[in-house]
């Protein structure tokens, strides 16, 4: 069983950047004769952050630097608006009385986004990023067609047009025939009858 | 003999007759009279970094302001001779469709998609193949969860290009009935047939053919842009 003390809780509240990962809460403890800081990050970017990167920097009580480590948290999934508190403390030197943060990356999808001068640059970067295993399958494409070529309309109308134009001829060529007489065999009886009844 | 010459020489006229007026009306006006236009300018993206490593190439894009909220970011990259897109799209988006106007790189429309995907957590679409001659693209989201955007037109024609398709679509007509009419008439009086040969009943009709013919191919045409989402502009 791990000897546990709590040493000092507070907010951090010194200036981050806005919108991404923020430090919220910290603690430090003592935890097996080691000094330990737990932290409580909560994820403000509008959308589901998978990993990140932080920069510690030890302070002692007069405000010297006295250690700086790097701090990667890997394959989590934080949504956005909620709280991520690792469970692993990071060790810091006895006489360290304070500490900074500083974002140095954070990842989202495929997309991880490095923090220059307050401001994120989002980097294209699927390799990088590997897929908790709660998350789902791939996206589904239901349909992809093409919606560029028209000509279905305008076959239409061609073959439309194109019957109106042989419906109308073959009305005046017969219609206008002028009921020239001819003679059909029919059955045995001869009849007169009309051309245009024929054709 | 030369009946039967004549016979002939009128029914391949009546075939090329209406051969020429088939291609007149499907391949000549769509590219010469009425031509559709699509919604670019509004619809860009705008670059913000490129990429380039030993399998290819990308470029990353914002979307238009209008769609961010959707789409988040989208991803043009070129590996081994295929080009392909990929949209980030927002969590809440879970099925999406939207188009993908492609364009070269003298600013002519290649071909438009229309997808139709459902996303997963991980809110990354499939790759959408792109036509090769691609050089950058407009996006246009068309419903999200189902919902139909109002602003989801992809393309237009103006209120005159479909009068004056009509209008030519009448004439062509006009002269194609006439032709066709009239090498009708002479094939049928030199296979024996008695049919008329007033010339001007002939006239009659192929005005009337013309008119059906320009007002239905009209009624047609908006027909279509109303099924598929083609907007008409003055």
């Amino acid at each position: 069983m791990t000897d546990r003390e709590y040493v000092e809780k507070g907010s951090y509240t010194h200036p981050q950047a806005d919108g991404y990962i923020a430090l919220k809460q910290y603690i430090f403890i003592r935890r097996d004769g080691k000094r330990c800081l737990l932290l409580r990050f909560a994820n403000e970017f509008s959308r589901t952050v998978h990993g990140f990167e932080v920069i510690v920097t030890q302070l002692s009580s007069d405000g010297r630097v006295i250690g700086r480590s790097r701090v990667p948290y890997q394959n989590i999934s934080v949504a956005s608006g909620n709280t991520y508190s690792p469970d692993s403390g990071i060790v810091v030197r006895e006489n360290c009385a304070d500490f900074r943060i500083s974002l140095v990356y954070f990842v989202s999808g495929d997309y991880k986004y490095v923090i220059k001068r307050g401001h994120a640059v989002a980097h294209y970067d699927p390799r990088g990023y590997e897929v908790p295993k709660t998350n789902p399958a791939r996206s589904t494409q239901i349909a992809v067609k093409s919606v560029h070529r028209n000509g279905g309309i305008f076959t239409l109308i061609a073959v439309v047009s194109t019957v109106i134009i042989v419906g109308l001829c073959l009305v005046a060529a017969l219609s206008g025939s002028g009921g020239k007489k001819t003679t059909a065999y029919n059955g045995g009886d001869v009849s007169v009858c009309d051309t245009a009844i024929l054709y | 003999m030369n009946e039967i010459i004549q016979a002939i020489l009128s029914a391949v006229i009546m075939l090329a007759t209406a051969c020429a007026y088939v291609f007149c009306i499907k391949f000549l006006l769509p590219k010469y009279v009425i031509k559709r236009g699509y919604y670019i300018e509004d619809n860009l993206g705008r670059g913000l970094k490129r990429f380039v490593s030993d399998s290819g190439r990308a470029l990353l894009f914002e979307p238009h302001p209008s769609i961010r909220k959707y789409i988040k970011q989208y991803a043009l990259v070129s590996e081994k001779g295929n080009k392909y897109l990929q949209c980030y799209v927002d969590r809440g988006a879970n099925r999406l469709t939207y188009s993908i106007i492609m364009l070269d790189r003298n600013d002519k429309v290649i071909d438009v998609v229309e997808v139709e995907e459902v996303t997963a957590k991980r809110n990354l679409t499939q790759p959408v193949y792109l036509h090769p001659d691609t050089s950058y693209v407009a996006l246009i989201v068309g419903s999200v969860n189902k919902a139909k955007l109002a602003d989801s037109a992809v393309s237009y024609y103006t209120q005159n290009s479909i009068v004056i398709f009509g209008m030519v679509t009448a004439a062509i007509t006009l002269v194609a009935s006439l032709i066709f009419s009239l090498s009708f008439s002479n094939f049928m009086s030199n296979v024996g047939a008695g049919v008329s040969s007033d010339g001007v009943i002939y006239f009659l009709t192929s005005l009337i053919a013309a008119v059906a013919a320009g007002v239905i191919s009209s009624l047609l045409l908006l027909m279509d842009c109303n099924k598929n989402n083609v907007r008409v502009i003055k």
